[in-house]
């Protein structure tokens, strides 16, 4: 097979096989190992956070990754293609901006839902404070899903956070929901959830907010998540209207709760 | 028992469609066993007929299999991205069909001990060491395409490293989807090449190009063209099985499109081929083509079969967008195309070792050992347990959940 093995002649036969399949093969260790270098250089450069949420964008379903200008009704049919982030959007900039709402609040499901704050599309609203920090909390629609009982598990003070990177998690007994964060920065405080709210983040060098939901955008974004969550549990639960009770998860099946959990808040 | 990504049936549901599975697969790691310790005693094979049922099913299992390469060169090359919905299901399929065959070429050499003899001491001059290194190669390539797949999995997903390594890999799928059709080509054609080149066989020998004769061409067209078809099939079977909705019928109209329109060029292709064997390589040989159909059961039937109903039919038919769009007529069709492959191989695997070439030569006949048998069956077993787990396990096919929430 080499040369010097028996068998083996320099002609052109030889020359042109086995060239063909060490080329090959070549390509195929090089592609694995270049594979596994990246690999290493990500997580040493503390990149994880971003590759799993482009990992869990790309495998949302479609009905997942509708374009938050769909929602409103500005474009018949749009799905995003860049994470959720409209900082990085070329098209976002040519929509008019969403008017604020006319109301201080809607109300679905029983549930209120304030339109003072700007929302991410994982369910986690943010409100700027006078000095100049942000704090963030769970939207009323989330809160009530993970029910009084769950319990965050918060970063410490100084972490940083990249948007749709993970901000903190709730438990649920032996479950575990991921919570995207909606801002970069770093966290400067944070709370059980008994303020209404779970981080205080000092902004990072990028602190625009022009990624989050507001104004007159909120409440048909929030009808579209009501009927995410209502498809994932398999329609019957929501579809006569009423109050949406707390933590209803309990009288699902695990694999369906979960797999409605993973879908609202958008891991894949 | 873990958790299934999407809904899926009930574990105890799962347990019993995998047992008999599991005693198929026992039933025949015995049988290969037995030909493995015992020799090929075990088997109905013998000098004169050295390639028997598992050649023509390893033959028919890799043209099959073929959907693999060809969806990924669609998919990452060609970037037909409404293929997405199939192309796990693709790789999976192409790695049960490789893998399997490997390992019925594996007892059917005997002695896997020396295997890596074929490596270290080839011959050049064969076709057959074409087909090792290049099967060899493009397993190595579909077992790097499974991983990204296995590595979906929820709780592997919590490791970093594997998270990061599946998207990286993920990223360079291009790469191995180029690499994996180089080598599809030429092992797909090299089969075919094979039996071209039996100079001492003439109802299989063909003249051709350069040092590739037609059947090498032919191999490559039949496979791509069988390919998608049995994707569809697979595809359709797992959704009738699970009794969930898994990709858009869009997918399968797109699928029976490239089938159809490569199998056409096939059977226009094999008609120049036998018209010229007819009238040109067999006559030069000292035998007069029809001779080879006088000996029963192999009549002339067989040829026209091979070209019309399995080849001609179903082409025109998945060529028809009207009937495409109606799966009474688009399944039909895709199971046609697939049984043509395979019949393609047997006539070229069975008939042409059973056509006495030397006047005191008897025509021959053989059928498998239960032996056999079992240690083919046990492959089929094999796939159906490795797709089996991987459908309930890992999510195969993006679509799924949007279309299930369609209801």
């Amino acid at each position: 097979m080499f040369p010097g093995i028996f068998g083996f002649h320099w002609d052109i036969g030889h020359i042109i096989f086995l060239g063909a399949f060490y080329a090959a093969l070549t390509t195929i260790a090089v592609t694995l190992v270049r594979s596994w270098m990246r690999t290493r250089n990500a997580l040493n450069t503390g990149r994880e956070s971003s590759i799993r949420w482009k990992v869990d964008f790309h495998d949302l379903p479609e009905r997942s990754r509708r374009c938050r200008h769909e929602l409103s009704g500005e474009v018949e049919q749009r799905e995003c293609p860049n994470g959720f982030d409209c900082r990085v959007c070329d098209n976002h900039a040519s929509f008019a901006p969403a008017p604020p709402a006319a109301a201080p609040e809607f109300e679905i499901l029983g549930i209120t839902v304030p339109l003072d704050r700007r929302y991410h599309r994982g369910h986690t609203w943010v409100r700027g404070e006078r000095d100049g920090t942000f704090v963030i909390g769970l939207d009323p629609l989330a809160t009530r899903i993970l029910g009084g009982s769950a319990a965050p598990e918060l970063p410490v003070e100084g972490t940083e956070l990249s948007v749709n990177g993970s901000a903190w998690k709730m438990r649920i007994g032996e479950r575990e929901v991921r919570i995207l964060s909606p801002l970069n920065g770093t966290v400067t405080a944070v709370s059980d959830g008994s303020e209404g709210w779970f981080l205080k983040v000092h902004p990072g060098a990028d602190s625009r907010t022009t990624h989050l939901l507001c104004g007159s955008e909120i409440e048909p974004w929030m009808s579209h998540e009501v009927e995410r969550l209502e498809r994932a549990l398999g329609g019957a639960v929501l579809a006569d209207g009423g109050t949406l009770v707390e933590n209803p998860g309990a009288g699902y099946p695990k694999d369906v709760w979960t797999a409605a959990c993973e879908e609202l808040f958008l891991h894949s | 028992m873990p958790e299934p990504l999407v809904r899926r049936c009930s574990s105890s549901q799962f347990v019993r469609w995998t047992l008999p599975w599991f005693a198929l697969l026992a039933f025949g790691l015995y049988c290969a066993g037995l030909c493995l310790f015992r020799g090929l005693n075990q088997t109905n094979m013998d000098n004169r007929f050295a390639f028997g049922l598992w050649i023509f099913l390893d033959l028919s299992v890799i043209a099959l299999g073929a959907g693999a390469f060809l969806t990924g060169l669609l998919v990452y090359i060609l970037k037909r991205h409404e293929l997405r919905g199939v192309i796990n299901t693709a790789v999976i399929v192409g790695f049960c069909c490789y893998s399997g065959a490997m390992a019925i070429l594996a007892v059917d050499v005997g002695q896997p001990l020396r295997a890596w003899y074929t490596f270290w001491y080839p011959n050049v001059h064969s076709m057959l060491t074409e087909v090792t290194f290049c099967i060899t190669c493009y397993l190595t390539v579909l077992a790097l395409e499974y991983v990204p797949i296995i590595l979906k999995y929820r709780d592997l997903k919590k490791v970093p490293s594997y998270l990061v390594f599946e998207f990286q890999l993920h990223k360079l799928m291009p790469v191995l989807a180029g690499v994996g059709a180089f080598l599809s080509f030429f092992h797909q054609g090299s089969l075919g090449g094979l039996f071209g080149v039996l100079r001492g066989r003439p109802f299989a020998f063909r003249e051709g190009f350069a040092i590739w004769p037609s059947t090498f061409f032919l191999f490559i067209l039949s496979a791509v063209a069988a390919g998608p078809s049995f994707l569809m099939l697979i595809t359709w079977l797992v959704e009738k099985i699970s009794n969930h909705k898994l990709v858009k019928r869009e997918v399968f109209d797109t699928l029976g499109r490239i089938s159809g329109g490569l199998l056409i060029v096939y059977v226009l292709a094999k008609c120049v081929d036998t018209l010229i064997w007819i009238n040109n390589t067999s006559p030069a040989a000292g035998f007069p083509a029809h001779r080879f159909y006088t000996l029963q059961p192999f009549g002339g039937w067989l040829l026209f079969a091979e070209i019309v109903p399995f080849g001609l039919l179903p082409a025109l038919v998945l060529l028809d967008a009207r009937r495409r769009s109606d799966l009474r007529w688009l399944l039909p069709a895709a199971t046609m195309v697939c049984l043509g492959v395979m019949l393609n191989r047997f006539v070229l695997t069975i008939q042409t070792l059973a056509v006495p070439t030397l006047p005191f030569d008897s025509f021959m006949s053989y059928s498998p050992s239960w032996q056999e048998t079992g240690t083919f069956l046990a492959v089929v077993a094999y796939g159906v347990l490795v797709y089996s787990y991987s459908f309930r396990y890992l999510p195969l096919f993006p679509q799924e959940r949007d279309l299930q929430a369609a209801g």
